[in-house]
This record gives structure tokens, C-alpha cells and sequence, in this order.
């Protein structure tokens, strides 16, 4: 019996469900990167590509892992009336909350996305979701020191980065809320975890069990969500790596002429670097220097915790691909429109 | 024992696919944890997240070890396959290109029109101190941090040697690559080198250059230059000794 419970909430909430998976997109992937390596491993570029690629993933890695051991943890310790309970009664009113969650639990973007994939399962509102998931690599402590000390301890330039984030967040949450049910957004194995949630308290309420076993379900989940998530992480950082061998800095810097052509470029360069939300900072101070405005630097800081190739495939293990488009596109224009705004308002 | 082994075999083999990536990251991580080979890699100040990162890992083997097997049988499909494939292509690359550094390639990829010098973090501020022993080197960090103090002064550093075909012979660049956190944000540390002789050794030769620093302003920008410099090749070094660490 109690293995059954386990392999029911198992199957509901990671969604190892074979038959109804594609593997279309590793398979294909396997075999281009298989082949980069074939035919190209002697030629100069390969090393800086390889490099890249393993660099980011050792860097994302250890985050990842402890997002989804915080998320297995969240989905056997932390049950769904809880988390209702926390919110408050306006649905909206969570949106604002959840966009600056981050100050007091600071999770970069890597780890973010396993726990947003648990508090979504456990019944935490769409826009909130949104709002967590785009505030919380921004919004945080840890990003807004590490911004500070790149840019000299200029507080304006770190406090500028967390305005703009939370204000994005907060916005897109709301957007997201008001164009989508949660049913059209998340995938139905990710939601599926609320009915597991249901069906387990009735079949054997939690106070029964000990905290040893809870512990090593928590570890299981976790286990799972990692094997499911991992290989979007992979794919994300080995495209990043690709793209910054295929067009270099300069290229990017070179095409830089008006301020618009700037942030977008920023943008682009942002997307591309897959950077660490904890230290892209370092890399947008570099371009201090240049002819590249504060602008189109804050657009690069704010835009690469929200959305770059790695989240982008990670987004996809979350949402549905119709709200991935939505969100990018809404990300895209929010991030730029602020740029813009603030170049001018310099 | 024979039979503990044999349980031992069945259990990883029912596991599956997911945990054999785990022991292969596992096994992975303490290879590069253990002898500092990570540093080829990411910043020596981060070492503690792939320490957790192991321990996570070593977590999650034992959980996958100690599941109920019929559950594990799902994980020796087609698909625990696919994303086994997808998990491990970060350590076939890792096996393939351990032993090399990022190079003349990559110094074209991330640098932006001189710009990268000044870039360099504690470059304006007054918080880095200068030390340095007569005889000794001085690393390219510390050279282009401090050069207005060091100007018209000897100086020792190494680096690899960039040279291009619009450079005068004995002109080429020294170059190193700076890390904030891992080398996907390698920035190019470099001095420009006007030797007395032409120079004979080919592109990414490990070089130690001794001469003059001189601080050329270029539109609004300062830059480093080591005039009558003498270079002597060095061995290449390790690839987690490559790089310097901001």
C-alpha cells in the first residue's frame, strides 16, 4: 500500500509518464552535439565552445540541484492548504508578494524553476507563479550587492536593477493572470500533483508518516525533477555556447549605433550568455567603457534573469509552448520599453 | 560478500539509467574537485558549490538506489536512456577538451575594441594593493591595475602570446583571461609588447616578457605597453593554472 502511495504521487507529479513523452528534441540534440564533436574537435573554435559549454553547466549545476531539493522538500513538507493559507484572499495582491520574494528567500534562475514548478502543483495562482519566477533571480540580496560592488558601489545602478525587475514582474504576473487560466498555461502533469496532493491526505495523512520517510520521499521527488529538468539545462547551455563562439562581443558591440539598437543589442547579448543572475553584473560593467549607454546595460541585467536560451528550455518542462511565446514576448517588450524609458529619462 | 555485491549489481542496474549518471557525475566532480581541476573551469571561490552540488548528487544516487523497484523499471526506457545521453554529453565534452584553454580564439570572441582593460574590476578604485619583489613576476591583473604607479618601472609577467599579421615583428600581444565566475564570462587581460627582436615563437606559446612599461593614452583610454621587452618561452601551464581570478 505504501508503495503504491509512493508511485502515485511519484507519477503525478514529475510526470514520468513515457508514453505520453517526446524525445524528439534530446534525441536530435544528442546527435548534433555528438556530431560538433566528430567533425570539429580539431578545429580552433571547438576548445572556447567546449569550454563554454561545461563552464556554464558546473556553474548552473550545484543551483539546480538545490532548486529541485528545495522543490521535493516543498512538495512532501509543504501542503497545499498551506500555501493557501499564506496567500492572501485577493489573488492579485499575491502577485505583488511574490515578485519580491526573493529578498527573503534569494534563489538565482537556474534553481528558480523547480520550485516554481512545485508551488504551481501545490496551488500557488498563475500570475504569482509568473511574477516569483521572473522577480526572484532580480529581486534578491545576493544580486543586489554583486551589482553594487561591479559598478563601483554606484547604489543607483544596483537599486535601479531591483525597481525595474520587481516593476517587470509584477506587471507580466498581472498580464499572464488576466490572459490565461492556469489549466491553458502549465502542463497538466505539473498541475497534476495538486489531485496526487489530494488523493495522498486522504489515503494517508502525513502525520502518520515519519519525518525520515517524508525526508526520503522529498529526496525522491527532488531526484525526479532533476533527471526530468537537467537535460533542459544541458541543451540550453551547450546553444548558449554555440551562439558565443558563432557571433563574438565585438560583433555585438560593433552594431551598437543609436541608443534603441544599443538595448537591443544588450538584449541579444544578454539572451545569448546565459549569465548567472549573481554575477552578470561584472559583465555588464564591462561595458562601461564603451559607447554603450547605462540603458542598454540595465536591459542586459534585467532581461538575462528573466529570460536567455537556458531558461527559455527550461520554461519548457513549466509552461505550455503557446505561454512560453506570450511570456518571451511580453518579457522582450517590457524589458526594452523600460530601456527606452530610461534612456531618456537620464 | 559475493551475494551483497551481486544485490548491490541488481539494485544499480534497476536504478536505471539515472543512476549511473549519477555515479558518472559523481565520479566527474571528485576528479575535479580533488586536484584543483576545476579552476580550468569556474572560479576557486565557488569550489563549495560543486562540493554541494556532489553531495546533492550523492543524495539523490541513494535515494534512486534505495527506491521500491518496480518503480525503478520505468527508468530503464527508451526515455531514461535520451535523458541519460543528454545528461552525460557535458562530461564527453569535459573528457574531450580537458588539457586545452581558452586561446587566440577565444581572445578574438570576447574582446571588445580595447575596452577590455578597462574593465577590470578595481581599476579606478584605490582598494588593490601593489606588491611586488624585484626578479619576480607580477601578474597581468596587477600590471594593468596598477600601471600608472608602474609606469617607466621594469616589470616581469607572463601570459600567451597573441600576434597578428597587421603588427610590426616584434610587436604582439600578451594575454590572459580574467574570471568573475566561470569561463563562459572570460574577459581577455592583455598588454601590448614591443619587442627588440622579431618575434619566433608561433601564436599561444606560454611567454615571460621583461622590459619597460610605458602607458600610451589612446582616445581617452589608457593602455599598457612593455617597450624593449626580452620574452623567453615558458612551458604551457595546467589548464586550471591558465587563468587569473578577479
Amino acid at each position: 500500500m505504501q508503495r503504491e502511495i509512493y508511485s502515485n504521487s511519484n507519477h503525478h507529479a514529475t510526470g514520468v509518464s513515457e508514453k505520453n513523452h517526446s524525445y524528439w528534441l534530446p534525441a536530435i540534440f544528442f546527435i548534433f552535439a555528438a556530431g560538433f564533436l566528430l567533425f570539429f574537435r580539431t578545429r580552433p573554435f571547438f576548445a572556447t565552445l567546449g569550454i563554454t559549454f561545461v563552464s556554464i553547466v558546473l556553474e548552473a549545476l550545484p543551483f539546480m540541484l538545490l532548486g529541485t531539493l528545495i522543490g521535493g522538500f516543498i512538495e512532501v513538507f509543504v501542503s497545499r492548504d498551506q500555501i493557501i493559507g499564506f496567500l492572501p484572499g485577493r489573488q492579485r495582491h499575491t502577485i505583488f508578494i511574490a515578485a519580491g520574494l526573493g529578498l527573503i528567500f534569494p534563489v538565482c534562475e537556474c534553481a528558480i524553476v523547480p520550485v516554481v514548478r512545485r508551488l504551481v502543483g501545490k496551488g500557488i495562482p498563475l500570475g504569482a507563479a509568473v511574477a516569483f519566477l521572473l522577480g526572484g533571480p532580480i529581486v534578491n540580496p545576493i544580486v543586489f550587492a554583486s551589482t553594487a560592488v561591479a559598478y563601483g558601489y554606484e547604489w543607483k545602478m544596483a537599486a535601479g536593477r531591483m525597481m525595474l525587475g520587481y516593476g517587470i514582474a509584477v506587471g507580466i504576473g498581472l498580464l499572464a493572470d488576466l490572459m490565461f487560466s492556469k489549466k491553458q498555461a502549465i502542463h497538466s502533469r505539473v498541475i497534476a500533483v495538486q489531485a496526487a496532493d489530494k488523493r495522498r491526505a486522504v489515503q494517508r495523512p502525513d502525520t502518520q508518516i515519519s519525518l525520515w520517510r517524508k525526508s526520503g520521499r522529498a529526496v525522491r521527488h527532488a531526484s525526479d525533477d532533476f533527471i526530468q529538468i537537467g537535460g533542459f539545462l544541458v541543451i540550453g547551455a551547450f546553444a548558449a555556447g554555440l551562439i558565443q563562439v558563432a557571433v563574438s562581443r565585438q560583433d555585438f558591440v560593433s552594431l551598437m549605433g543609436t541608443p534603441a539598437v544599443s538595448i537591443l543589442m544588450m538584449m541579444g547579448l544578454a539572451m545569448v550568455l546565459n549569465l548567472c543572475s549573481e554575477t552578470d553584473a561584472f559583465i555588464a560593467a564591462s561595458f562601461r567603457f564603451t559607447a554603450i549607454p547605462i540603458s542598454a546595460q540595465m536591459a542586459f541585467m534585467v532581461l538575462g534573469p528573466m529570460l536567455d536560451i537556458k531558461l527559455l528550455l527550461m520554461y519548457i518542462s513549466l509552461f505550455k509552448k503557446r505561454v512560453i511565446i506570450v511570456l518571451a514576448g511580453l518579457i522582450l517588450t517590457a524589458v526594452f520599453a523600460a530601456a527606452w524609458i530610461l534612456e531618456f529619462a537620464r | 560478500m559475493m551475494d551483497d555485491i551481486r544485490k548491490t549489481f541488481k539494485q544499480i542496474m534497476a536504478a536505471g539509467f539515472s543512476s549511473i549518471i549519477y555515479i558518472v557525475w559523481l565520479y566527474a566532480l571528485g576528479w575535479l574537485l580533488m586536484e584543483g581541476r576545476y579552476r580550468a573551469f569556474i572560479q576557486p571561490k565557488f569550489s563549495w558549490l560543486l562540493l554541494l552540488g556532489a553531495a546533492i548528487l550523492l543524495l539523490y544516487l541513494l535515494s534512486h538506489l534505495l527506491r521500491p523497484l518496480p518503480e525503478n523499471k520505468i527508468r530503464t526506457s527508451i526515455g531514461g536512456l535520451a535523458r541519460a545521453g543528454i545528461l552525460s554529453l557535458p562530461l564527453i565534452f569535459l573528457y574531450a577538451i580537458y588539457g586545452q584553454g581558452l586561446g587566440a580564439h577565444a581572445l578574438a570572441n570576447k574582446s571588445v575594441s580595447g575596452a577590455d582593460v578597462m574593465a577590470i574590476p578595481g581599476l579606478s578604485a584605490k582598494d588593490s594593493k601593489l606588491e611586488t619583489k624585484p626578479g619576480e613576476p607580477i601578474s597581468l591583473l596587477t600590471l594593468v591595475r596598477h600601471m600608472e604607479k608602474l609606469e617607466g618601472k621594469q616589470v616581469i609577467v607572463e601570459g600567451m602570446i597573441y600576434q597578428d599579421a597587421v603588427m610590426p615583428s616584434g610587436s604582439f600581444l600578451l594575454f590572459r583571461f580574467g574570471i568573475y565566475c566561470c569561463a563562459a564570462d572570460a574577459i581577455p587581460v592583455w598588454v601590448i609588447v614591443q619587442g627588440d627582436n622579431p618575434l619566433s615563437l608561433p601564436n599561444e606559446s606560454w611567454a615571460r616578457v621583461e622590459g619597460r612599461l610605458h602607458v600610451q593614452p589612446h582616445l581617452q583610454k589608457n593602455y599598457p605597453v612593455i617597450l624593449t621587452a626580452k620574452v623567453k618561452e615558458l612551458p604551457t601551464p595546467a589548464p586550471g593554472g591558465q587563468y587569473l581570478f578577479f
